[in-house]
């Protein structure tokens, strides 16, 4: 591939490779592009279940600051995709546009086929979310939390009680439910965090920043419940500065530069827009640095 | 003494707390000025009617000095006992501690620049009283230039003394935290029993006031010359050097009782700040949660989990766990409403038993019912009006408001769940002073069952506007949890407009007792109407401004 030409035959010029991506993925009917000349690609796009689909969001803080610009993203079911960029570029306020937490400023968002401005409720049962700070409902017992959340989200009786004493097992929290959430180390509220986004099973889990103050151990275990997940045929969407993860991780990467999606496909499709064998780490500095 | 100004900077930029967030219309912050100066108006209104009336009779007997006596003194007592709350609140309660002792500064520093920050707002409610009666009186006597500039040292001066007695009275409660395991619940005792002390404080002082014989109160009347000053300003040291500076006639008198006045309050600020140099850091530094012993969970915990509940149902429990579980909030949304018939019970056992049987004579059995309705009408607006629970239930989830709305409970059944909760508590402070009024008064079931019902109307109205106000002026940005129930402007503003509703209803019932049951019937078919519009307004509106609301 020449510096400066996308590998789709694009030829607008551009300062380096990241820019040639950019300019690609700025025309909407070029979303998921770099998966066009994938057969694979095509058959998703027809086949596959879409499981969260950003049609044109755009938010802008305070009327000045664009932090989303007109984003077209589709994620599939049964995929762990890593959602990337750098400080600032959009990735929170595209998780919490998602969740409902922030509104779109223009744009549609659906969780599996729901229409969030329209049906709030139901599309927010999909979703279990893991926000970036796990400090919350600091005075509530860690069981009782996750008694609240199994309330909330109406998870039946039966299943509740074996799900929390499951997961709870699994994250060694079990004796350290009786306990105020406040008494937790950060590692700690983020794993009943986790749990409590888990309880009622969602189709979609989205988590910000999820592996940021988790020791090894429980880092290792969430790796292999996101896997677990998958193979479920649920989809887990997540922002993440780890390249190393997203790399080892995601069946697919979307990358996101102020606030515009720059690229949505897998790593081995973005490795055949750069040398063979090139870190995503380098890849990323190269498609991010358009400064 | 630089860092000690850079504190206090710090401080008070932190708590700064803006009218409305950089989102909302100056539309809506000029109407949020507006209804807190037009429900300023009554109060101020108030109390420069009383003093305009007062003065004449009390200057016809010499005695015009004893509304100054009694202005200062009770504003005192009013700073020494919301100063017990407000220091344990800011000097211990606030998280900015873990922050600060870190930092090369001395104790004192923190302590005295806390102190500073606390005074300022000390003043800010000292303007509501105590300045336009100083205000009033120099007019009505028609005082020089002279008495100004020395109302206003003792403007300055006058809170020092009783918030110096207000923290060294919380330093010392606080100074047993370190021993204590569960630090929050230890708080939350000492806060209540700071209250109890504050009331023991105040029955103490009636009980020696009232143990004057009435021939002894009548020669110090007839003697004149402001002879009563003395007798009503021995609550606090040093009130009556303030309010003699403001009654001498020559200038350089009147300026050395203030200069007396200001050293009093150097003296015992220095002693505060000495003290807390040795005695602060013990308790502030056992502020911070630790973790106790781990507690996994029983048999019986985990069966709780069998039973399922309704959303509104798990979201009005979990705020009453935070409630009663935070210490700010506990005593600024769960104890303030069981204050008033603890105060009520105070100042009876502290009167005497002619106060007592004046009191039956009023509220007895001989009074008819719709004086009861009446009257706890505005008692159950006042009191649903102090509880700050329903005008702080966005503000107290502050940065964590976002979590609320990933849940999929519908907005409505968020804030019925807390509006639910507000209304219980102001309920229950009611049914205890209600129980405590029965007792004294020996009432019987009919005169209670009134008095529940219509305080009921006037509680649920509280609890709406309170929500309706947070809705639209939440503080959802804070550090420390006091901060969300102490600097909420939502609270403010309910406060201010349900006790102007509450004691407006109050006077209505009293001065037109005689048209019973017709304004009985207007004025609770005003409320319940009020209830219901209310009510409609926030089931159609309300999911629609929480959407709105971004943090």
């Amino acid at each position: 591939m020449q510096a400066g030409s996308c590998a789709d035959g694009c030829n607008k010029e551009g300062k380096n490779r990241g820019f040639a991506f950019f300019c690609c993925e700025l025309s909407p009917e070029l979303l998921n592009l770099h998966n066009h000349n994938n057969p694979r690609s095509n058959e998703l796009a027809v086949e596959e279940h879409v499981m969260i689909e950003l049609i044109r969001v755009s938010k802008t803080y305070n009327g000045a600051v664009k932090a989303v610009d007109e984003l077209t993203l589709t994620v599939p079911a049964g995929e762990i995709v890593g959602f990337l960029g750098p400080n600032g570029a959009g990735k929170t306020t595209t998780l919490k546009m998602i969740t409902g937490i922030l509104n779109a400023d223009a744009g549609d968002i659906r969780v599996n086929g729901i229409n969030l401005a329209e049906r709030p409720l139901e599309a927010k049962k999909e979703i279990g979310y893991i926000p970036d700070n796990p400090d919350v409902f600091l005075r509530l017992k860690g069981l009782e939390y996750l008694r609240f959340m199994a309330d909330m989200y109406q998870v039946p009786a039966d299943l509740r009680k074996q799900r929390i004493a499951d997961y709870a097992e699994k994250f060694e929290l079990g004796n350290v439910l009786g306990n105020k959430i406040m008494s937790y180390s950060h590692g700690m509220r983020q794993k009943v965090v986790l749990i409590g986004a888990l309880l009622h099973d969602p189709e979609v889990w989205i988590l910000d920043e999820p592996l940021t103050g988790l020791d090894p151990k429980s880092s290792f275990l969430l790796k292999s419940i996101l896997r677990e997940r998958a193979q479920q045929g649920k989809t887990v969407f997540f922002s993440t500065h780890v390249l190393d993860v997203a790399e080892k991780l995601c069946d697919r990467v979307a990358i996101i530069h102020k606030g515009k999606l720059l690229f949505n496909g897998s790593i081995a499709e973005m490795r055949e827009h750069f040398k063979a064998n090139e870190s995503l780490e380098k890849m990323f500095l190269e498609m991010t640095d358009d400064e | 003494m630089n860092k000690y100004v850079s504190l206090i900077r710090t401080l008070l930029i932190n708590s700064y707390t803006p009218l409305a967030s950089g989102k909302a219309s100056r539309f809506k912050v000029l109407a949020l000025l507006a209804l807190v100066v037009i429900s300023l108006i009554p109060w101020i209104t108030m109390v420069v009617m009383l003093i305009s009336k007062l003065y004449a009779p009390m200057a016809a007997i010499g005695q015009e000095g004893v509304i100054l006596g009694l202005g200062c003194a009770l504003s005192s007592l009013m700073i020494f006992f919301f100063g017990i709350f407000y220091v344990i609140n800011v000097f211990y309660f606030a998280q900015d501690i873990d922050l600060l002792l870190p930092l090369p500064l001395k104790p004192w520093h923190i302590m005295g620049a806390k102190f500073a920050v606390t005074l300022l707002f000390e003043y800010l409610t000292q303007l509501l009283i105590l300045a336009p009666l100083l205000i009033t009186y120099g007019v009505m006597s028609q005082a020089g230039v002279n008495y100004y500039f020395l109302a206003a040292v003792v403007f300055l001066m006058l809170p020092i003394v009783p918030l110096v007695l207000a923290a060294l009275l919380a330093m010392m409660l606080m100074s047993l935290l370190p021993i204590a395991r569960n630090k929050d619940a230890f708080r939350i005792w000492a806060g209540s029993l700071g209250l109890f002390l504050a009331l023991g404080f105040n029955f103490i002082l009636q009980k020696s006031f009232g143990k004057m014989k009435p021939e002894e109160i009548i020669a110090l009347l007839q003697s004149g010359k402001n002879s009563m000053v003395q007798l009503v300003t021995r609550l606090f040291p040093g009130i009556h050097w303030g309010v003699a500076a403001l009654l001498q006639k020559g200038a350089l008198a009147g300026w050395g009782y203030a200069v007396l006045f200001m050293l009093l309050a150097v003296v015992i600020l220095t002693a505060l700040l000495l003290l807390g140099n040795r005695f602060y850091f013990r308790g502030a530094m056992g502020g911070s949660e630790s973790q106790g012993a781990k507690r996994g969970v029983n048999t019986t915990d985990m069966e709780k989990l069998k039973t399922s509940q309704s959303p509104f149902r798990a979201l009005f429990l979990k705020e009453w766990l935070v409630l009663i579980r935070t210490p700010a909030y506990f005593m600024n949304c769960v104890l303030v409403n069981f204050m008033w018939p603890l105060i009520f019970l105070f100042a009876v056992l502290s009167g005497s038993s002619d106060q007592l049987t004046q009191l039956r004579a009023f509220l007895g059995e001989n009074t008819p019912v719709e004086l009861f309705i009446l009257l706890a009408l505005g008692v159950g607006l006042l009191t649903g009006g102090m509880n700050g629970t329903s005008a702080t239930g966005l503000s107290r989830e502050g940065a964590q408001f976002y979590f609320s709305k990933t849940l999929p409970a519908d907005y409505r059944v968020q804030i019925n769940a807390k509006m639910a909760i507000a209304f219980a508590l102001s309920f229950c402070g009611f049914v205890a002073l209600v129980v405590a009024l029965a007792w004294m008064l020996k009432l019987g079931f009919v005169p209670v069952a009134v008095a529940l019902a219509g305080a009921s109307l006037g509680n649920m109205l509280a609890a709406q506007t309170g929500m309706l106000f947070d809705i639209h002026f939440p503080k959802l940005v804070w550090d420390n949890e006091y901060k969300a129930v102490k600097q909420s402007w939502s609270l403010i503003l309910n406060m201010l407009v349900c006790s102007g509703l509450g004691i407006g209803t109050i006077l209505l019932a009293i001065h037109y007792r005689e048209m019973g049951w017709t304004l009985v019937l207007l004025l609770t078919s005003a409320l319940i109407a009020a209830n219901a519009v209310l009510h409609r307004i926030l089931q159609t509106s309300a999911p629609r401004w929480l959407g709105r609301i971004e943090v």
